[in-house]
């Protein structure tokens, strides 16, 4: 045995010797016959509240953003969703009814969803609640891309459906007429819509945005009548719509930076 | 759990509103006191992650809380100074859609409700419009949305304001008893609010920390600076023209006054035992004379 071992093994010795004699201490004292009193209810009652505190928490089981789960998070009101079904019956009854021309049709009202869909988008904002959903853990900045994005395609979604109706039941629309009419207006709409929304900070955005619309619709609605006939007008129109739209994709950027802080937006 | 604000500044055009801010807290409750413009909201925001630094960082156990970004807004309750709420939303909606941007899951979140709306007494308001409710009714709503999600920092601007003097007492409380192992930070002008709860006193002066310290300790600082002295009604306004008066006690024998002195103002002024109302006068003496 080395003698490193030797020590230890003494030292562990030692140490029972000490453990038995502090038992044969321990007993002289007849610590049996000792009784505890139970504790009241009462007593018990608050030494549990005291400790409340101190005890961990379980971590919190935490939400997964499914796509209903965002739905509720952006609590869009139902007044929404059916002011714009309004305008897609109003489409389908000046088309059916009054035999309105399908393209003028989809210029006019195809965007309405999109603004009117903005009250919602900047809610949080002219409500002053933007300041509590910067936060929290789902951020402004989420919601906002999140209703933009919901908005955008309920939007599209009933366009779609008109031009799907209109195409069944009436004439087939031609993808160069509805790039002039429906795509290139849709897309500076949209971006005119952003602009003043991001601009003027209440609920009157929507109303001077949906003015400013039917100006630059009134617009479209006359160079179009004009230079319908150009061959080359819908390509113009085509890069016009990419244009407006990498420009929306800027702005969008712009107000998602702006919604992470309080101050950009205040 | 730690969080520490490093040499912060915040400048907004040519205004410096926080100048070079640096301090420490752990668990329990902090107290800013300051008067308007001192800083104090401007500060609570940018703990509260909605505003930035223009230099200077924040650290929650060393770790900067941008970098930490949405792990920081989770363990956060927030109660802004002025805070909207969409008025046509049901109290319980309101806190639905809350716990929902807390990412609380909706199980949890209804049994949560149910505990803060008995905490807050509004049990009864559940179904009332947001836009129904009284001022005090609307603070009560923001202070149990700050505690959705259990969280482990609190910060609470003015969250006294509006409440009667039963429901600050239970606000009181509440947020002495959830202390023990959160971060409280809260800022008020009412200084009883925080009498009994602070474990320290901020004081912020024109966007400057100049004090931090445990309140008994801030208000030993002032012993034998605080007297009383019994006054008719003719010498009043000399007194108040001539001493800092932090108030008034109409008596019998005539109108006793609160002074802060350094020296005894008179041969009949008795020295009094100070609180926290003589200590921001001490601090804030224009602002409070305004």
């Amino acid at each position: 045995m080395s003698k490193k071992k030797a020590t230890s093994s003494l030292r562990a010795r030692n140490h029972d010797d000490e453990l038995i004699e502090l038992d044969k201490e321990f007993q002289q004292f007849k610590l049996e016959e000792f009784t505890v009193e139970y504790p009241s209810e009462d007593a018990i009652t608050r030494t549990i509240d005291a400790m409340r505190p101190y005890v961990t928490q379980a971590a919190a089981p935490r939400v997964k953003y499914s796509f209903l789960r965002q739905l509720q998070v952006m609590q869009i009101q139902p007044l929404f969703w059916l002011a714009n079904l309004l305008f897609f019956c109003m489409g389908l009854l000046v088309w059916y009814v009054w035999e309105g021309d399908p393209y003028k049709i989809m210029l006019l009202l195809s965007p309405i969803p999109f603004l009117l869909g903005l009250l919602e988008v900047f809610r949080g904002r002219n409500e002053g609640l933007l300041e509590l959903e910067i936060s929290c853990k789902y951020s402004a900045q989420q919601l906002l891309l999140m209703k933009l994005i919901v908005i955008c395609a309920y939007n599209i979604l009933l366009c779609l459906a008109l031009i799907g109706i209109f195409g069944i039941f009436g004439e087939p629309l031609l993808l160069s007429k509805l790039i002039m009419y429906w795509t290139a207006p849709f897309a500076v709409a949209v971006s005119v819509g952003l602009a003043v929304a991001s601009r003027v900070r209440n609920v009157l955005s929507v109303p001077i945005a949906l003015v400013i619309w039917l100006f630059i619709a009134y617009g479209f609605l006359i160079g179009l009548e004009h230079y319908e006939q150009a061959s080359e007008l819908p390509y113009i129109a085509g890069l016009a719509t990419v244009f407006v739209a990498a420009c929306i994709a800027k702005q969008i950027q712009r107000l998602k930076k702006g919604f992470a802080y309080y101050e950009a937006v205040h | 759990m730690k969080l520490s604000i490093e040499r912060v500044s915040k400048q907004y055009g040519a205004k410096r509103a926080l100048d070079n801010v640096s301090f420490e807290m752990t668990e329990g409750v902090y107290a800013f006191l300051g008067a308007n413009g001192s800083g104090k909201t401007t500060l609570m925001r940018i703990l509260a992650s909605v505003a930035r630094p223009s230099s200077g960082r924040v650290l929650l156990d060393d770790v900067d809380i941008e970098l930490l970004d949405e792990k920081y807004r989770d363990l956060l309750g927030y109660l802004p100074q002025h805070m909207g709420y969409y008025k046509n939303f049901t109290v319980e909606k309101f806190l639905f859609y809350i716990a929902a941007l807390k990412g609380i899951e909706k199980g949890r979140a209804k049994a949560k409700i149910d505990e803060l709306l008995q905490a807050v007494s509004l049990q009864e308001e559940r179904r009332t419009k947001v836009g129904k409710l009284s001022g005090g009714m609307k603070q009560r709503v923001g202070i149990a949305q700050a505690l959705l999600n259990d969280p482990k920092i609190i910060i609470v601007d003015e969250p006294t304001a509006g409440l009667d003097p039963k429901e600050r007492i239970r606000f009181r409380n509440l947020m002495s008893t959830i202390s023990a192992d959160r971060i409280v930070l809260l800022s008020t002008h009412i200084v009883s609010d925080i009498e009994y709860i602070a474990k320290e006193l901020l004081i912020l002066k024109r966007g400057m920390l100049i004090q931090k310290a445990e309140p008994q300790h801030l208000l030993d600082a002032l012993s034998g600076k605080v007297w009383t002295v019994t006054a008719s009604p003719n010498e009043l306004a000399a007194w108040q023209a001539s001493h800092k008066v932090s108030s008034m006690l109409v008596r019998e024998n005539g109108t006793e006054l609160r002074i802060l002195s350094e020296n005894k103002p008179a041969p009949h002024a008795e020295e009094a035992i100070p609180n926290l109302e003589d200590l921001y006068l001490h601090y804030f003496d224009e602002e409070a004379a305004k």
